[in-house]
């Protein structure tokens, strides 16, 4: 019986022959621009091929099944993932808040720890229901120890004084209320005025002559004359100057947004220190020396500090008079009256002042000449 | 022409010491003589000497043999590797056999042809062994190539004559 090799035998031999050759060529030979022997390379051509045919056929089958036919639980795979995602969005988002909420309370905690007035922290729960009174109330009440007339402030500055307190709440009154009055003074003039609210985001400084020497930029501190913030509290800085009659008109910026409390200070106990100038240290020096003329003035500490990193505490003022100092009006404590009350005070008493300045002017001094040597 | 194109052509056999002489006399010729006559490097004398015994000896697996062992031991003769020479002479012991068993190659005019034609297919062959298998610039056989061609078929149909003297006499 014939087979294949036996009728092809010539050509056979022909094959192996060549082939052998070939073979041998191709172990010898490298290619021009490498050192691998050119059986290598025919070797790798030779079979490249039919692997890459079957690995684009593998691809091929793997990704029609993953893109086609294995999608059936795709649709709830993505359910699931986006409600995933929804809870971590909001979990982000609610770390975002505890993370802003830390550092604002840490910012309380290190103002409290470095205010020499003795402070009790609480958290802004509701504002007031109207436009026209400006009032929040916080979480803290008779139960911690408020008071009415208790300073609140921040670490900014001032934001107002309780007014009502209830068993765990209390409602306090903002300075940008009309109802409410601050005594304040200027930081490099060292005027002295009342801070009213208008009802709306901006304040107003009243009483303040109109010979007096304001600047817009300059900062307005408390001045501790009303007896319920303590002196040196910021309060804000003058936006806009303008003559008045026959008191200037001053607005104030408060430093505070007030709109957007979230946590508060309340003093329960302050301590007056003087707002920092360069200016105002020799003007405190000079008030320590000068007799008190000034109505409504006080002893306060010597100590000449900033209102944000006051000085060891010197005078310890209570907001909650237990032995009620003087007043201007025996009988009558201080800080138990109403705002309008003081205000009426002091402005008549300026008024007058204001009144009776140019008959009191001193007559012109003539100087004389050195005597000749 | 009848002749020429016959089914069954006669088979030539020549003694062992012949097929291994030859050969190595061509090949020794073709190394040396080129040193002295620079004209006679276009003689290709293995060309001449496998086509020769190819086509007289008139089986495939002879011509290819002869053609593969003559080729190796030119190439070991050269600088280049070793298996181009054989690779082409392989082919055209092969075809020069087969072609033998169907014509009758002791014919001049035959043997000048073949000669002539194994010539150019013998330069072709080379050309796709250096640029298909090694990758290597080669020049195409030609008009360059003419000359050389009918030279070796001038010469080959005289030192063929020459070398069937030294057939064997049945």
């Amino acid at each position: 019986m014939e087979t294949l090799f036996s009728r092809h035998r010539n050509t056979a031999v022909l094959v192996a022959v060549l082939f052998a050759q070939v073979v041998l060529l191709g172990w010898q030979v490298k290619r021009p621009d490498s050192e691998v022997p050119l059986i290598r390379d025919w070797v790798q051509a030779m079979f490249a091929p039919p692997q890459r045919g079957i690995s684009a056929a593998f691809n091929g089958v793997r990704s029609v099944w993953q893109n086609y036919l294995d999608l059936r639980h795709a649709r709830d795979e993505a359910r699931t993932l986006e409600q995933e995602l929804f809870r971590q969005r909001l979990k982000v988002h609610e770390l975002r808040e505890q993370t802003l909420e830390l550092q604002r309370l840490h910012a309380l905690v290190d103002f409290k720890e470095k205010s020499p007035n003795k402070l009790i922290a609480a958290r802004v729960i509701g504002s007031g229901a109207t436009d026209v009174s400006r009032v929040v109330f916080i979480n803290r009440g008779s139960e911690a120890g408020l008071q009415p007339n208790m300073a609140v402030i921040t670490p900014e500055g001032i934001v107002g004084k309780v007014q009502r307190v209830f068993g765990g709440s209390a409602q306090v009154l903002l300075i940008t209320d009309a109802e409410s009055g601050v005594g304040c003074l200027l930081e490099s003039s060292r005027v002295h005025g009342i801070l009213k609210g208008q009802s709306s985001s901006t304040t107003t400084l009243q009483y303040v002559l109109n010979d007096e020497n304001v600047q817009v930029g300059e900062k307005v501190y408390t001045s501790g004359e009303d007896r319920i913030y303590p002196k040196g509290l910021p309060v804000g800085t003058i936006s806009a100057v303008q003559a008045g009659s026959p008191f200037k008109q001053i607005t104030v910026q408060p430093l505070v947004r007030l709109n957007r409390l979230e946590e508060v200070l309340v003093v329960i106990q302050g301590v007056d220190v003087e707002p920092s100038s360069p200016a105002l240290k020799e003007a405190a020096s000079a008030e320590m020396t000068a007799p008190a003329a000034n109505v409504g003035a006080k002893t306060t500490s010597p100590a000449v500090t900033t209102p944000t990193s006051p000085p060891p505490a010197v005078k310890v003022q209570a907001a909650q008079p237990q032995a009620p100092a003087e007043s201007d009006r025996p009988g009558i404590p201080r800080g138990a009256r109403p705002e309008t009350d003081a205000d009426k005070i002091l402005a008549q008493t300026r008024l007058k002042a204001a009144q009776e300045a140019p008959k009191t002017a001193p007559a012109p001094v003539k100087k004389e000449p050195p005597p000749k040597q | 022409m009848r002749d020429v194109f016959q089914e069954r052509a006669e088979v030539h056999y020549y003694k062992t010491w012949v097929l291994v002489a030859v050969p190595v006399a061509a090949l020794s010729l073709q190394a040396f003589l080129p040193t002295w006559l620079p004209g006679l490097a276009m003689l290709d004398f293995a060309l001449l000497v496998t086509v020769y015994f190819a086509s007289n000896r008139r089986s495939q697996i002879v011509g290819l043999s002869m053609g593969a062992i003559i080729g190796l031991v030119q190439d070991s003769l050269s600088s280049g590797p070793i298996g181009v020479f054989g690779i082409v002479k392989t082919i055209i012991g092969y075809l020069a056999s087969s072609l033998g068993a169907h014509i009758d190659a002791d014919s001049p005019l035959t043997r000048t042809l073949l000669i002539f034609s194994f010539h150019y297919l013998h330069a072709g062959l080379f050309w796709i062994v250096q640029r298909v298998l090694l990758q290597k610039a080669a020049e195409l056989p030609g008009l360059n190539q003419l000359l050389a061609a009918l030279v070796n078929a001038v010469c080959g149909v005289i030192i063929f004559q020459l070398l069937d003297r030294l057939r064997q006499r049945e």
